[in-house]
């Protein structure tokens, strides 16, 4: 049975779960009020949200919504001021699995929409399609151990150094098990690839993590297609769980911290309400 | 039981709740938190428990219709909130900048609709609709303060017209600690040849105990009233020694008037910098070593950290050497968030723990740009027996001027 007739089923019904819990999610933010009214229509709300935002983008404050975008919402300058080894942790840890993402996105975008349904044959979305492309290798590889170093960064705070601030409530430790669960599982599922498909020494060996491991488990003389089909179940199983949880997780501030980092920056660079300017006070002022 | 109504909170507000990631930076920086111990009265408490009810009533495991609350936990919630102090140092390390004081205010605005709030806070409220302070004395009392000056000043009985109007705010005109400050502020106008005037009976509280009692609704005809009394002087500017007043007539009233007020507001720290840049008050020495508390309303919240810094500055003699804890970090006092009214106890071991900063600085004089912080800070002195003095910016400055008029 090819894999992918189950990988995409079960991607299918965890993107649907995401969407109705972030619908779910949006509309309790739409109970708010919106321009201090809360009576209007949550579409009256989200359309006047939408002519906020547009407000922004055609104004000279789109630079500095950029520039909050990339400050606040993406580098995290704030955190970085605070604690450093709690910036290099969540850089390191959403960094890396959002780049991750993006790159499992596009890769899937290529094989199944553009050679598969489109027919498209060029050179360049074949070597995406193809994981041993050496910067696909690469870049999977790298990403996953910044990611894996991130989330030692996570467990060195709240189990090494004991840090006070920290809860260990259970929902903050299911969202954790489940992403070292798909981060750790990445190694081995890439070893037994390399074994199930002989991929030749010459280009598994830019998988720097996964082909040693290879090596290393070649001597077990496993049935290696079949362990490479149960292992990319399991780990696609497990990522479309965190898709599908991540609206009922405190995962969900991925995307909500960013758009409240950014709004409240641009609230606070709002210039102040003065008539007077202090140095001409005097002459306004004076018997 | 009534679903949680969301309609006090903003759109934004609600993603705040989601934003919070509970990564507690805010925990150690409240000072509350501190001599309480307390998970439940830190900003991520409140907002982990606010949004766990929100869930429980609205979010996706509501869908077979809102989960219970349990019996006291709003009034928990309720009883928490209230012992915030709103100094907003909380929003100042959230890394995702989340705008916590106005939460806490929505929160007991909500909290007040479901009849959850400390009985003081109702008495607050009745006090200021009858008599339009917070003491509960008769207003036209307001200028009660200014009996006692040794010359009278012709700006304070009420005139039909002046340039500036001096607010003194309810603290000032009603509770003797801080009497000084008004003393101090008017000689100064007088001296400097403000033409300004006082509102006096005509004063009504500004509405900022009430906001943040989450009694907004109460302030609109304090702000008619108010907006009204000043531009029938014809003032182009509202000065006042109080900075939450400051703040309110700033944010506030604009809000709620609609409409630009047609005069300018300032803070005396403002206010007196200008004098001083235009050379109306010659100043004589004062030889002290002084240390500067950032009052939470004109610091984190109106952004004046550099004005009063640069009037003490511009006293010859006067040395001034920070805390530990300043300017956007600065400790509260404890004095804010109208805490004072239902744990006093509470207040005194926040304001205990500002007052050793202040005096681990070395210094003997702890200067304020605030009537609160004064009297907060006063009653600590007093309590732990601290050889300190706690003035007022306008008394310090007050005290250079009358040294060289003596002279």
């Amino acid at each position: 049975m090819d894999r992918l007739a189950i990988f995409w089923p079960m991607i299918a019904v965890a993107t649907v779960v995401f969407f109705i819990g972030s619908g779910w999610n949006v509309a309790v933010w739409l109970q708010g009020a919106v321009h201090g009214d809360p009576r209007l229509s949550p579409w009256r709300k989200l359309w006047l949200i939408l002519g906020d935002v547009a407000g922004v983008l055609f104004s000279r404050r789109l630079w500095l919504a950029i520039k909050a975008t990339v400050r606040d919402a993406i580098l995290h300058r704030r955190l970085q001021q605070t604690s450093l080894l709690r910036w290099v942790a969540h850089i390191s840890l959403l960094g890396s699995l959002g780049a991750l993402f993006a790159l499992s996105l596009l890769t899937g975008f290529c094989q199944e929409i553009l050679h598969g349904i489109c027919g498209v044959n060029h050179p360049l979305v074949l070597a995406i399609m193809n994981k041993d492309t050496p910067v696909i290798a690469l870049a999977n590889e790298i990403l996953n151990l910044v990611a894996c170093l991130g989330l030692g960064l996570v467990v060195y705070r709240r189990w090494g150094r004991r840090e006070a601030q920290l809860l260990n409530a259970a929902p903050d430790l299911a969202t954790l098990a489940l992403v070292a669960t798909l981060l750790v599982s990445g190694y081995p599922l890439e070893s037994f690839r390399l074994l199930a498909e002989n991929v030749p020494p010459a280009q598994a060996a830019y998988s720097f993590i996964g082909y040693p491991l290879a090596l290393a488990l070649r001597p077990l003389g496993w049935p290696w297609a079949t362990v490479h089909f149960w292992a990319f179940l399991f780990h696609a199983a497990v990522a479309a769980a965190l898709i599908a949880y991540l609206p009922f997780s405190k995962f969900w501030h991925v995307f909500a911290s960013p758009l409240v980092a950014v709004a409240n920056t641009l609230q606070e660079e709002l210039p102040a309400h003065t008539l007077v300017v202090l140095d001409d006070l005097w002459r306004e002022v004076g018997r | 039981m009534r679903r949680l109504d969301l309609s006090r909170f903003s759109c934004q507000q609600l993603v705040e709740l989601d934003a919070c990631t509970r990564c507690g930076e805010c925990v150690a920086s409240c000072p509350v938190y501190t001599p309480t111990g307390r998970e439940t009265i830190t900003p991520r408490g409140k907002i982990q428990t606010w949004r766990d009810f929100v869930q429980r009533q609205h979010g996706p495991g509501a869908i077979l219709g809102p989960r219970p609350i349990a019996g006291d936990a709003l009034a928990a919630l309720s009883d928490e909130n209230y012992s915030c102090t709103l100094c907003g140092r909380c929003n100042t390390v959230c890394p995702v900048k989340i705008n916590t004081r106005a939460l806490w205010v929505n929160l007991r605005a909500a909290m007040v609709d479901r009849g959850h709030y400390p009985a003081i806070m109702g008495t607050l409220r009745d006090t200021v609709a009858a008599r339009y302070n917070i003491s509960g004395d008769p207003n036209e009392a307001r200028l009660g303060w200014a009996d006692n000056l040794e010359q009278p000043i012709a700006g304070l009985a009420q005139r039909r017209r002046a340039k500036v109007v001096y607010f003194t705010g309810c603290v000032a005109a009603f509770y003797p600690l801080a009497y000084g400050i008004p003393q101090a502020f008017s000689q100064i106008l007088d001296k400097a040849g403000v033409d300004f005037t006082c509102l006096g009976g005509d004063e009504w509280c500004c509405g900022f105990p009430l906001l943040n009692a989450g009694m907004g609704d109460a302030v609109a005809a304090l702000v008619q009233h108010n907006v009204a009394a000043v531009q029938a002087i014809g003032a182009r500017v509202l000065v006042t020694t109080c900075p939450s007043c400051y703040h309110t007539w700033q944010h506030t009233y604009r809000q709620v008037y609609g409409q630009p007020l047609g005069f300018d507001v300032r803070h005396a720290s403002e206010f007196l910098l200008a004098l001083l840049a235009a050379q109306r008050l010659p100043l004589q020495p004062l030889e002290a070593t002084i240390t500067y508390h950032d009052p939470c309303d004109l610091g984190r919240q109106s952004a004046l950290y550099d004005e009063p810094r640069r009037v003490l500055q511009s006293i010859p003699g006067l040395e001034l050497v920070e805390m530990a804890e300043t300017r956007e970090r600065a400790l509260c006092c404890g004095g804010g968030g109208d805490v004072e009214m239902a744990d006093a106890d509470l207040v005194a071991a926040v304001a205990r723990r500002r007052l050793q900063m202040a005096l681990d600085t070395g210094a003997r004089t702890v200067v304020s740009a605030c009537q609160q912080c004064k009297r907060t800070l006063v009653a600590a002195a007093r309590r732990e027996k601290a050889k300190v003095k706690v003035l007022d910016i306008a008394e310090v400055v007050w005290q250079a001027v009358s040294s060289a008029a003596d002279r």
